[in-house]
């Protein structure tokens, strides 16, 4: 008769705990779960649903025992290795994904040693010629081989200072291009005198301001902390800053000033310059995004400031300006006085 | 006087030294050579025996490495100071160079007005880099 309560027997019971820790021997958490439900309820249903003939009960305990349980150890194998397959397939999968990941590193490496090649063999090819273009005009201009009118003088002037602006185009990019593929390198020596760059960065930029009623001054203290970095990036990177006021300011002054403010070297170059309008600010530092006015001036690459940050920032230290349009701007450099730089050892 | 060696395949770059000793005329002599076909008996020969030796780097059938290790090798002139004039100035060709032993590197084009004090300096024993 159905719906008759049964006792529950013995067998079952350990049927249902043996089962039970085999499925969580073989199987993962999630398929013991779902199995032991199921399990559950199997045996919940032959306890509601088998009459109360004690013969057939006893029937079905060995049915149990003697094909449910392999039939069941074979299931959750057969389940076990299905899982197994997935996890086969996964593997073959992620095998793949990383061969075609390691295929394409090694297209961007071949890409890369392509891009310095061609850079290598550029700046080459263009600084050969440039040699001749740059020396040779000045060379005319000097009137040493014969005297020169003064319409010759100004185009032979002219030609060098465009084939200085090539070159410096080419060295731009170089840096750039170094930069962007992390493979800027300091040269980093332990006593580099911050009053000479100044020195050197001044006397490069005397000339920009030879036609302008713009004065040029600095204030750099009689004795400072040597610093430890790369003179040729610390000397580009006032030079920079520092042309780039002389460039922009048509009257009044430009001024450089050192201090030392804490555990930091800082170095001013304030000018009496157009100033950086409000919506040029944020383009001051990326890379090809001249400012309107700097277009309007027709010198640069566009690359000046953006190389200027990343070497400031290679050297550990910080570049930020103020400015006030129509006023000037003041661009201020912030080096530590304890580097962690590592000295190139002497060679 | 600085008796100067210059070793150099191309027109342009020795008539720019030759420039820079018809500017300096007190400072320096220049004696160039167009190719390192037979560099070390050349050198060997060499009426004034020149005080610096400015080698190009790709000039044949010797390359300025191997210019700079007969140099080396060479009895009489291991002693002077061997500059690499190049176009080539990427980290890379730069390291070599400080690597395979020259006293410094002049970058072309070279600067018409600091090229006296640069060689003066590498006179003086400092190794210079004048890369850019």
């Amino acid at each position: 008769m159905l719906f008759t309560p049964v006792t529950i027997s013995g067998y079952l019971i350990y049927y249902l705990v043996a089962s039970t820790v085999l499925a969580s021997l073989l199987l993962s958490v999630r398929q013991t779960f779902y199995f032991s439900v199921f399990n559950f309820a199997f045996v919940l249903f032959l306890i509601v649903a088998t009459p109360q003939t004690e013969g057939l009960f006893g029937k079905l305990d060995e049915l149990f025992f003697h094909i449910a349980v392999p039939a069941l150890l074979m299931i959750s194998t057969v389940i076990r290795n299905r899982d197994r397959e997935q996890i086969n397939r996964q593997i073959v999968e992620l095998q793949r994904l990383a061969e075609a990941e390691r295929l394409a590193r090694e297209r961007a490496e071949q890409s890369d040693r392509v891009k310095s090649a061609f850079l290598a063999s550029m700046s080459h090819e263009l600084r050969t010629p440039l040699n001749a273009i740059i020396n040779f005009s000045k060379f005319l201009k000097k009137g040493l081989p014969g005297p020169v009118n003064q319409e010759q003088e100004e185009l032979l002037g002219s030609i060098s200072d465009s084939g200085q602006h090539l070159l410096n185009l080419i060295n731009d990019i170089l840096d750039m291009s170094k930069i962007e593929a992390g493979s800027l390198r300091l040269y980093v020596e332990p006593d580099v005198n911050v009053r000479e760059i100044i020195g050197s960065a001044v006397q490069y930029v005397q000339p920009l301001l030879a036609d302008k009623p713009v004065s040029l001054e600095q204030s750099v203290p009689e004795t400072l902390p040597l610093l430890t970095g790369d003179r040729k990036r610390l000397l580009q990177i006032v030079l920079n800053v520092l042309s780039n006021a002389c460039k922009f300011t048509e009257t009044g002054c430009v001024r450089v000033s050192v201090s030392v403010e804490g555990d930091k070297v800082r170095i001013c170059v304030a000018d009496s310059g157009p100033g950086i309008a409000p919506e040029d600010r944020e383009n001051v530092f990326t890379a090809f995004k001249q400012t309107d006015s700097g277009l309007r001036q027709g010198s640069g690459t566009g690359l000046g400031m953006p190389i200027t940050l990343k070497l400031v920032e290679a050297h550990q230290g910080t570049i930020w300006f103020e400015s006030q349009p129509g006023e000037g701007t003041t661009f201020y450099i912030d080096l530590p006085l304890v580097s962690a730089l590592e000295p190139e050892r002497a060679q | 006087m600085i008796e100067v060696l210059y070793v150099e395949d191309d027109a342009s770059s020795r008539a720019v030294l030759h420039m820079l000793e018809r500017l300096n005329p007190d400072f320096m002599h220049v004696t160039t050579f167009n190719d390192s076909e037979d560099f070390e008996r050349r050198l060997a020969a060499l009426e004034c025996q020149p005080a610096v030796i400015l080698l190009d780097i790709h000039v044949r059938p010797y390359n300025g490495f191997e210019m700079l290790k007969m140099v080396r090798a060479s009895r009489t002139h291991d002693c002077v100071p061997v500059v690499a004039v190049t176009a080539s100035v990427m980290n890379e060709e730069v390291d070599m160079l400080r690597h395979a032993g020259f006293e410094g590197t002049l970058a072309k084009p070279l600067d018409l007005e600091r090229f006296p004090s640069l060689l003066q300096r590498i006179l003086n024993g400092e190794k210079v880099w004048h890369v850019q």
